[in-house]
């Protein structure tokens, strides 16, 4: 038998790698062939040669097998024609996917601009390296009422006590926030530098200490991390800082640079550090050094040994030790601060740093905060929002889906499996939502713009952020099994006997009951939307329009500079007096309702060394008239150069115990030990805004107070009188006050702003009322559009049998009808209880009653027939010949 | 555009298919090119060659016998359409034709030099 040879083996595998299998084993076999006679004539090393140049020259696109596969193994091509049969059905039912994509725009509109705010929120201080171990330290003082007030600024020597006592800190950091004009001491340059960071109060000057650098780190451009503090009088810059101040000065220059706060404290630069990339609440730019606090110009002006409420200016950082617990340190400040209860009342703790951007309980807080619970409604309104928009989809999809029975029938026929069909209606959501989700994402930034008063500036889409895009995969991906699974499981399960004959899908109850209920949960969540604005807009114009006890209207206030003389102010009231067009001028110290009025303390003589927490207003003897506050007994206070007397409100004489207001009259009131006598009573007004009760109030003259003019005009409607009134003030005022510019405001206007966060809300709820509303409509629209399609030749029927077109449209908006009064019990509930929540917030608040429910109810029901009958009518109008002549 | 693409190894190897009628496949259409034209034919070149004919319709292959000589892989065997004769006949006349248009003189170099 003869022999036969193989060739060299790696070739040969070679080759069948890369040869395209319709023509591997042929050309094998030949290169085989060829080979063994090869070397039968020419001997082994020649044929192996020739073989492997063979190959070599095989390896060509004509022989190599295509990348993109050869024998459609794969799905590849059914994917692309899945592609392309849903894009001909998008593009055939036009009307269908305008309202599916409108829907899913919307749905995915919102919660892409939600995901970015609360990104950016939630951004906040995150990048520092052992951030779980920073700390922010506060301080809880307890009002004699009972209120807790935290505070972030602190006293120094607070701060200077932790630094050697608290034991389990690595280290402990000062810094005092400082505002000041800047110069640079360089000849040639007369600018001046801002200390705020640009359009806010937040103050980017600091007085820091060096243990600040140990806390947070900066990269160190120049100077020394951990000496450039320690230096008498320096300062540590941020890059972008100091080429602000110098230009483009080069870095080792700068060092040594001079710059000049408020005209009077020198410091030289010791360090440049880069800014931090992240977003960060402590976006510093100027760190002087503590131990200028040392010089004269600063100890007249921060008290750096004084442990008073007034003169708390110290924000602490704390970073623990390893083994370091909160609890430990909490408990070691007790140590600190006891020692001093007799000047205040302190109880510090420490608060860690990723709580730091969402409390907004600090008073006077020296930087932005967000509200935690607002991001938390947002991200679920947006979940809502996108909810009613897949039911959309899921709606008209299963109404569409007898149409496409035959298609399921053919398929299945033509061998197609429940596994494919279902994964070709996905496709076709999926493209849908692609669609939609290009939209949406077109739409972010002019959404965002228009809400610009709501959210904090420098937030944009990132769209090529790592988490945007997985964000925006997961959105899509999930939409599309959310709308699209049902709707594929209900076409994927028609039997195609019963299909091609034509007798279409089970019509049973089931699946019209599901598609109720869908529609009766949209309209759920329309409705508690819809009552909620309503209900919101009622309460705040109770607040506007509700009596506050006294008038505000047309009143200017105009507040004279600081520590002005008493003469100038007085001078100044009775020149503004004279000017017509001003009927009255009051000198106060602030208005009857403002927004923070705390409380003093007093003690009234008959129930001895009780005291009473009471806000006390003071004005001079014009104060009541000019507010028109009710007078219930006794008179108005007198004019007079010093306290003399009390006018009480109603509230306050009811605690004092007097049943009658004149009662009270001459009864003594203690206020730091002296007495003073009761003279009026006025009726209850509000002191503060509508979320607080009326507190109990004084009404007392101290002049060396009353700083403040209120100046009440005759009317502030006429432009061209206010104008020349308000000339007229000015004149008078850089008369006696040459070197300060004017200023004034109107009262209501700024009693308006009290509300201003109630009125964001009010924005919000309105705006995803809307939207709801919306998506709701278009849902019902497209599926009264479906059945008034489906049901044509009945409609036809019945109108040749007599019906008239009331009939007809009746009878198909009936049942929409009866679904949004379900809807409507079914909301109602969940929205008077969440809107109680929210009315508890206010102290004086409107009630629910069952008028809203009717408005909410009627509203949305015109809405539903608007969107129904106009598909009903139309159906009834058509002329019966034309849908029953296909017949 | 050209009605019948055929290039110039492409005739030759349709040619060739002719010659060998029914024992056409690849390796004797190698040997059987080598030993008529005396030229080295790659199994690359031929089987590209012999894939763009068949694509073109010029040709048309069935599977033949495994031999042991090919360790068991099939022979394929080609053999000419008539489209392919079509093909070969328009272009041995284009030939043909362009012959026939030169002028005498022009292949007698005694008389061209004149």
């Amino acid at each position: 038998m003869k022999q036969y040879y193989w060739p060299p083996k790696l070739f040969l595998r070679f080759f069948r790698w890369f040869c395209h299998p319709k023509l591997r084993d042929h050309i094998e076999g030949d290169l085989l062939e060829y080979y063994n006679q090869q070397m039968t004539e020419s001997g082994k090393i020649r044929a192996d040669i020739n073989f492997i140049v063979d190959i070599l020259l095989l390896f060509r696109p004509g022989i190599i097998k295509p990348a993109e596969g050869y024998k459609n193994l794969d799905n590849y091509g059914m994917i692309k024609s899945y592609f392309k049969i849903g894009w001909r059905n998008i593009a055939r039912q036009k009307l269908y996917s305008t309202i599916n994509v409108m829907g899913l725009t919307l749905g995915i509109c919102a919660s892409v601009v939600i995901y970015t705010i609360s990104s950016y929120e939630l951004s906040f201080d995150i990048f520092h390296p052992d951030r779980e171990r920073i700390y922010r330290v506060i301080g809880d003082i307890t009002e004699s009422n009972g209120d807790k007030l935290h505070f972030s600024r602190l006293p120094i020597p607070l701060f200077q006590s932790a630094r050697t006592q608290l034991v389990g800190t690595e280290a402990i950091a000062g810094l005092i926030p400082y505002e000041a004009k800047i110069k640079i001491n360089e000849v040639n340059n007369a600018n001046e530098f801002e200390s705020r960071i640009t359009g806010t109060h937040y103050v980017t000057t600091v007085i820091a200490d060096q243990q600040y650098f140990e806390i947070f780190k900066y990269e160190w451009l120049a100077g020394n991390a951990t000496q450039a503090l320690q230096a008498p009088l320096s300062v540590v810059l941020t890059e972008s800082r100091a080429s602000k101040y110098f230009g483009s000065l080069p870095l080792d220059k700068i060092i040594g640079k001079q710059i000049v706060y408020d005209d009077s404290l020198t410091v030289s630069v010791t360090g440049v550090i880069k800014d931090w990339s992240g977003n960060t609440d402590l976006a510093f730019t100027d760190f002087i050094s503590f131990n200028a606090l040392q010089t004269d110009f600063l100890k007249n002006r921060i008290n750096s040994g004084s442990w008073k409420q007034g003169d708390m200016a110290c924000w602490i950082f704390a970073k623990l030790s390893e083994y370091g617990t909160s609890q430990a340190v909490n408990a070691l400040f007790e140590k600190i601060t006891k020692p001093h209860a007799s000047e205040i009342k302190l109880t510090a703790w420490l608060e860690s740093l990723s709580g730091m951007h969402f409390n907004a309980n600090v008073i006077e807080n020296p930087i932005r905060t967000a509200h935690l619970p607002t991001l938390y409604s947002l991200m679920g309104i947006a979940i809502f929002i996108l909810l009613l928009a897949i039911i959309n989809f899921v709606n008209l999809s299963t109404a569409q889906s007898i149409q496409r029975a035959k298609e399921v029938g053919v398929r299945k026929v033509l061998g197609s499996s429940r596994m494919s069909l279902s994964f070709q209606f996905l496709t076709e959501t999926f493209l849908l939502t692609m669609i939609a989700s290009l939209l949406g994402i077109l739409l972010v930034d002019p959404v965002l713009n228009e809400f610009k008063s709501f959210i904090p500036t420098g937030i944009s889409l990132h769209l090529l952020k790592p988490q945007t895009i997985i964000f925006l995969t997961l959105v899509v991906l999930v939409t599309t099994l959310l709308s699209g699974f049902y709707p594929s499981l209900v076409l994927s399960s028609y039997r195609p006997a019963l299909s091609l004959r034509g007798v279409g899908a089970k019509t049973g109850n089931e699946k019209w009951m599901l598609r109720k209920g869908l529609i009766v949960l949209q309209f759920s969540v329309s409705l508690v939307f819809i009552t909620g604005s309503i209900v919101i807009s009622k309460q705040l114009n109770y607040t506007q329009e509700k009596d506050f006890g006294f008038n505000a209207d047309a009143i200017m206030i105009v507040e004279t500079p600081w520590g002005s003389q008493r003469e100038k102010i007085t001078r100044l009231d009775e020149r503004v007096k004279l000017i017509p067009g001003v009927s009255n001028v009051a000198l106060q110290w602030v208005a009857p309702m403002v927004l923070n009025g705390r409380g003093r303390y007093i003690k009234f003589k008959s129930t001895d060394e009780k005291a009473i927490d009471v806000t006390q207003v003071a004005g001079n003897e014009d104060f009541i008239p000019l507010y028109q506050i009710k007078i219930l007994a006794g008179r108005n206070l007198a004019h007079a150069d010093s306290l003399k007397e009390f006018v009480i409100n109603e509230k306050l004489a009811r605690l004092m115990g007097c049943k009658k207001p004149e009662d009270a009259l001459g009864r003594m009131l203690y206020w730091d030990n002296k007495p003073y006598p009761v003279v009026g009573v006025v009726a209850d007004f509000h002191s503060r805004s509508f979320h607080e009760i009326i507190s109990p109030l004084c009404i007392v003259n101290r002049p060396d107070r009353e700083g403040t003019l209120a100046i009440k005009l005759f009317s502030k409607s006429n432009q061209s009188d206010l104008k020349t009134t308000l000339a007229r003030i000015e004149s008078a005022w850089s008369e006696i006050f040459p070197a300060a510019t004017f200023q004034y405001t109107f009262y209501d206007d700024s009693l308006a702003l009290m509300y201003e966060s109630d009125q964001r809300t009010a924005t919000l709820v309105n705006t995803s009322t809307a939207i709801t509303i919306f998506i709701s409509c278009i849902g019902l629209f497209g599926v009264t559009l479906f059945t008034s399609e489906k049901r044509s030749k009945e409609i036809s029927i019945r109108k040749i049998l007599g019906a008239s077109i009331a009939n007809i449209v009746i009878m198909l908006s009936k049942g929409f009808v009866l679904l949004v009064i379900i809807a409507l019990l079914i909301a109602s509930p969940v929205a008077m209880y969440l809107m109680n929540q929210w009315l508890q917030k206010f102290a004086y608040h409107i009630n629910i009653n069952w008028s809203v429910f009717v408005l909410a109810g009627v509203s949305s029901l015109v809405l539903t027939i608007i969107t129904v009958s106009y598909q009903s009518i139309k159906a009834a109008l058509t002329s019966p010949v034309n849908n029953l002549r296909s017949e | 555009m050209k009605k019948y693409q055929l290039g110039e190894f492409e005739e030759v190897v349709i040619l060739t298919i002719g010659v060998l009628y029914k024992d056409a496949y690849g390796v004797s259409i190698r040997k059987e090119i080598e030993s008529r034209l005396s030229r080295n034919v790659s199994m690359g070149a031929l089987h590209t060659a012999l894939v763009r004919l068949e694509d073109k319709g010029y040709i048309k292959s069935f599977d033949g016998e495994a031999t042991e000589e090919r360790m068991g892989r099939p022979k394929k065997y080609f053999q000419i359409t008539a489209l392919g004769k079509r093909a070969m006949e328009y272009t041995k006349d284009t030939r043909n034709d362009l012959w026939r248009a030169i002028p005498k003189m022009a292949l007698n170099p005694k008389i061209a030099e004149l």
